[in-house]
């Protein structure tokens, strides 16, 4: 009998779930992201340069990798996992050093470049066997991933009025990894859907920040960053383990467009503004998530109720 | 005369049982050998999973056992655990790595005899791109005829433990253990 039963308050129940939110070492780790989150996205708002800010959704995806995969990949890296931190570490830099230089000369061609360098070198094993099947993956790949740095870039870049700003970006990124957790799931690595959910805890905390105090904290160094571990992620999951839904993974593309859309649909610019449309937009940007998850479920019940039995 | 012909009868004889006891080689019987692993899920249970396509030989010197060798191939590929699910997982760039890495090996570098029967082969295990020492204990069950095809054989039953996080397999350590048991069951068949 707890204490506050006769107040119909069941206290061991909230006991319960922080017990098994700690044993869960997905949600534990998800905890401590956001916690980290939270922490850095609050230390740069008290340095006043922005690619500084920029670099926190990086930080958070490394952070995140880190505590999936529980270690720093040895350099050279071994496999295209282990490629996945180097590629959001050596991207971020370039975009850090993009944001120092105050230039936006090279976005498109970065958008275009960045996602090919990804795609390329992750599947290189499978395209040196010469697999036309992964050439014209990877080429649906570089593609897609091209649309979504774009995206990512001009909605960041953008004012809060027209797009979202740098909340909508965060909010872009946290939609792509949470559709594409599921996905990950169904294509064989539960790893990357831990990736993906930790990932989204801690950048869930930058959105907080980003909310409450604006500061442009999605820059380059986090498009390119973040945005690039994201992608080299989806290729691996799709080039390496190969057992990717390739309708799921294609829906992922309604994302970038969906705030967009959405807001010239159904916040006309006269009557919501301000932090209200931005909040707006970015719940817009998310509803994708739940049509992905929904047609994942009615292409694979077997599976996932087979992932039910299997807890 | 019937002495001499009978002592060189013996020699000839016990030369040609010297001569099966000497360094013979050996083709792994894939139908009769088997190799699983078992790993610590949240503490309640191991779970157990196996390759079944592998191959290699071993050369076995009774006499003179560090002379042996040993090297097996065993593609990563076939891993089986029971789950369709998990072994989707399990093959996939997370863990085992099929695309990137399809095999594994075991090339055995040193062998010690302990008694008639039992010994202990160390050699490098190459798994995900990266080789470390693999130490096992090995039971020589049996060296002879096999009745039924009547090929020399012979059969050993290994065991040994390592860690995945040697390996580069990291994820889920602690509800997932790091101690990967081996469990290996070899027949092979002499090389004619």
């Amino acid at each position: 009998m707890s204490l506050f039963g006769d107040l119909g308050f069941d206290h061991s129940k909230s006991i319960n779930a922080t017990v098994f939110m700690l044993d869960n070492p997905i949600l534990r780790a998800a905890l401590i992201c956001f916690m980290l989150g939270l922490a850095l996205s609050g230390l740069v708002r008290l340095v006043p340069a922005p690619p500084v800010a920029s670099l926190v959704p990086t930080a958070v995806f490394l952070t995140s990798y880190v505590m999936t995969y529980q270690q720093v990949p040895t350099f050279p890296p071994v496999g295209a996992v282990n490629k996945i931190f180097y590629i959001a570490l050596a991207a971020a830099l370039v975009g850090f050093v993009l944001d120092l230089l105050r230039t936006t000369k090279l976005d498109r061609a970065l958008a275009v470049i960045v996602p090919g360098l990804i795609v390329g070198w992750i599947g290189l094993p499978r395209f040196a066997s010469g697999n036309l099947d992964a050439v014209a993956t990877a080429s649906a790949l570089w593609l897609g991933g091209s649309v979504v740095i774009w995206r990512l870039n001009v909605v960041a870049k953008s004012t809060a009025e027209r797009n979202g700003g740098s909340l909508v970006g965060i909010a872009m990124l946290m939609a792509l990894m949470s559709a594409f957790a599921p996905v990950a799931l169904l294509g064989g690595s539960s790893t990357s859907l831990m990736l993906c959910f930790v990932a989204v805890a801690g950048l869930g905390a930058a959105a907080v920040w980003e909310f409450l105090i604006p500061r442009d904290a999605f820059g380059a160094p986090s498009v390119l960053g973040a945005g690039s571990g994201f992608l080299a992620v989806v290729s691996t999951v799709t080039l390496i383990t190969r057992q990717i839904d390739s309708v799921g993974l294609a829906l992922l593309l309604l994302i970038p467009y969906a705030g967009q859309l959405g807001a010239w649909l159904l916040l006309p610019p006269d009557r919501i503004h301000g932090r209200a449309r931005q909040v707006l937009v970015g719940l817009m940007v998310g509803s994708p998530v739940l049509a992905v998850m929904a047609i994942l479920l009615l292409r694979h019940p077997e599976f996932f109720a087979s992932m039910r039995a299997e807890q | 005369m019937k002495r001499i012909f009978a002592a060189t009868w013996t020699i000839v004889i016990l030369l040609a049982g010297t001569a099966t006891a000497v360094a013979a080689d050996y083709v792994i019987d894939l139908t009769h050998s088997h190799i699983l692993f078992m790993v610590d899920h949240l503490g309640f249970a191991k779970m157990v999973g196996l390759f079944t396509n592998f191959g290699g030989n071993f050369s076995l010197d009774p006499e003179n056992v560090a002379a042996s060798k040993l090297a097996v191939t065993i593609k990563t590929d076939s891993l089986q655990t029971q789950f369709a699910p998990r072994d989707k997982d399990l093959k996939g760039a997370d863990w085992f790595n099929v695309t990137e890495f399809p095999e594994m090996t075991f090339v055995g570098t040193e062998f010690a005899k302990k008694d008639e029967h039992t010994g202990t082969i160390t050699g490098n295990l190459t798994l995900r791109g990266m080789t470390k020492p693999v130490r096992l204990d090995v039971v020589l069950n049996k060296v002879g005829q096999n009745p039924l095809d009547k090929k020399n054989s012979a059969g050993l039953s290994a065991r040994g433990t390592l860690k995945r996080s040697d390996f580069g397999m990291k994820a889920f350590l602690g509800p997932i253990g790091d101690d990967i048991d081996i469990i290996i069951e070899i027949e092979a068949k002499q090389k004619s």
